[in-house]
């Protein structure tokens, strides 16, 4: 993008409604990947004017939403390349999920969660839990599920913005499922309810 | 997943996968007998099933309006009103 691009936003993008519109949104994606709301915050607000700066490139393909949130990956991908303490970035994925399992069964049997969300949702202590368990997924899981849990977006679509199969997805997702049900269960329901 | 005895000898780690692929997707026929029979017999698959849709429906609270979704997962009004102004001047260049 060469330096005398002018602002050529579309007239239906409305960039001036955008922060009413989706900084919600994004920011919930980001704060659920990132776990901290400084750095969340300033991931949306980066994400919106590269969103202005890029509008020339918006097709109309997919919703503003998508548009926007697709952007907003990219910018934490490289928050978390830059800022990656250690390797996890890289991690390989076992798509068979073997260490849950020996010889078809469950190694540990799942407990009974005997509290609902409905309740537990207004413990602050239960949000700080459920963001750090989702962080504790690899970010190919993270990017992969919460895309898929926090808006409902459709598979389809996920496979389109992550560049990877459907059988890839499946097994991301159930991983993630696995992964995310057991830091709940070990450091939520089991402790507090 | 074609044949009576693949339907009948599904285990915990097979079960578990449908379970999760059917959050995403429909299954086939022949999965959906293998696992309805599986979850009768097995409490553990039980308990997963519904602990996701525990994860599910803590999601969709995520989700929800602005007074039943908690503070920290809102962004907060003072970075609001930052990035509004900002896009305007961006924008009126």
């Amino acid at each position: 993008m060469g330096s005398d691009v002018k602002n050529d936003a579309r007239p239906d993008l409305h960039p001036q409604q955008w922060a009413d519109e989706y900084a919600d949104v994004l920011y919930r994606y980001a704060y659920l990947r990132m776990g901290e709301r400084n750095t969340a915050e300033d991931l949306v607000q980066e994400t919106f004017l590269a969103a202005l700066e890029g509008a020339g490139q918006f097709e109309g393909r997919c919703s503003v939403q998508t548009w926007l949130v697709s952007i907003l990956r990219h910018k934490i991908s490289d928050y978390l390349r830059q800022h990656s303490r250690d390797a996890v970035t890289a991690s390989e994925i076992d798509p068979e999920a073997t260490d849950f399992f020996d010889g078809g069964k469950w190694k540990q049997m799942p407990a009974r969660w005997t509290a609902e969300p409905e309740t537990e949702v207004s413990k602050r202590e239960f949000w700080d839990c459920f963001v750090r368990c989702l962080r504790r997924l690899s970010p190919a899981l993270a990017d992969a599920f919460v895309l898929r849990e926090l808006e409902l977006m459709e598979p389809e679509a996920i496979c389109g913005q992550l560049k990877i199969s459907d059988t890839g997805l499946w097994s991301r997702l159930h991983r993630a499922r696995l992964n995310l049900r057991h830091c709940l269960e070990t450091n939520w329901f089991s402790v507090n309810t | 997943m074609a044949n009576i005895k693949e339907i009948l000898t599904l285990n915990c780690e097979q079960a578990s996968r449908l379970l999760s692929h059917q959050q995403d997707a429909e299954l086939t026929r022949s999965e959906r007998w293998a696992l309805k029979l599986h979850l009768l017999i097995c409490r553990a698959c039980r308990r997963y099933k519904s602990q996701l849709g525990m994860v599910r429906k803590t999601f969709s609270i995520l989700r929800g309006k602005a007074d039943t979704s908690p503070p920290e997962l809102r962004i907060s009004d003072e970075k609001r009103d930052e990035i509004k102004k900002t896009l305007h001047n961006k924008e009126g260049f």
